[in-house]
């Protein structure tokens, strides 16, 4: 039978793109205070 | 002052950005919605699809530092500087982010947040190699002298990366091998749909790599210029 792992996938999923968004915004942030 | 922004942003970056966003927005849709469900590990197996892309950004991040050091050293032009800095700090990000989605996919078929086997051993390694890059550079003032001794560090802090990617073949362990088979560790089929998800998440997360380089970039040579105007007003003032 295949485990439920839905919630494992949620939170990988989660913390790769929240990683990115944050990295995103960082760089956003430190752009415009250059500018 | 937006309106200004914008307008200094090359017309390529902004075409790079969007196409970015929908490549990766497909990727995740197709993911999340057309793949089948393993087996045995059931959806938590989709999170390797990314995570493999954020390893291979890393590593893709740590390649071009690489190159970049070499330039820096053979031309002694501080834009290779620039850029081998916004490829580490890229690279360690993504890397950090594989470790994690590695370490969230482990807990249910591995039953274990975290082991010492070889491939995660080896991925610590050299996220700290490149956390201490970081670090080395922040503590060097001179930026002549913060350019060479960076590009040396990252020539020398290259041997983690290939003996990463090796470690599953190389040791014994217990990490998937993408590729063939390694020693002891299970190799993984794909399915036509999983190979299709595959590579759209490599394509669109190696289009996110370019287009967070060029912004990173774009950074380091607007402050490299800044400091060094700020430090010939110092000599004009002395």
């Amino acid at each position: 039978m295949t485990p439920d792992t839905t919630s494992y996938l949620i939170a990988g999923l989660a913390v790769i793109f929240i990683g990115i968004l944050i990295y995103v915004i960082s760089l956003w942030l430190r752009i415009r205070r250059q500018r | 002052m937006e309106n200004e922004s914008k307008r200094d942003t090359p017309r390529g970056l902004i075409f790079l950005d969007a196409l970015t966003a929908l490549a990766v927005a497909g990727a995740l849709v197709w993911v999340i919605f057309f793949t089948p469900r393993e087996a045995v590990m059931g959806d938590v197996q989709k999170v390797f699809y990314f995570h493999v892309s954020a390893a291979w950004v890393g590593m893709l991040g740590f390649l071009a530092a690489f190159v970049c050091a070499i330039q820096e050293l053979r031309t002694r032009n501080r834009k290779w500087d620039a850029a081998g800095a916004a490829s580490v700090e890229i690279g360690l990000v993504f890397t950090v982010l594989a470790i994690i989605s590695g370490s969230i996919w482990a807990r249910p078929v591995w039953n274990t947040w975290w082991t010492w086997e070889p491939r995660l051993t080896t991925a610590f390694v050299m996220v700290l190699v490149y956390a201490a890059y970081l670090i080395l550079r922040s503590s060097l003032e001179d930026p002549e002298t913060r350019a060479r001794v960076s590009a040396i560090y990252a020539i020398v802090g290259f041997v983690s990366v290939p003996f990463t990617f090796l470690s599953i073949r190389l040791f014994r362990g217990m990490h998937p091998v993408l590729f063939g088979t390694g020693s002891g560790g299970m190799a993984f089929v794909m399915a036509p749909k999983m190979s299709i998800a595959f590579f759209a998440a490599l394509i669109s997360f190696t289009l996110l790599f370019s287009a967070l380089f060029w912004h990173r970039l774009r950074l380091g040579l607007r402050q490299q210029s800044e400091g060094a105007e700020r430090a010939s007003e110092e000599g004009e003032q002395q």
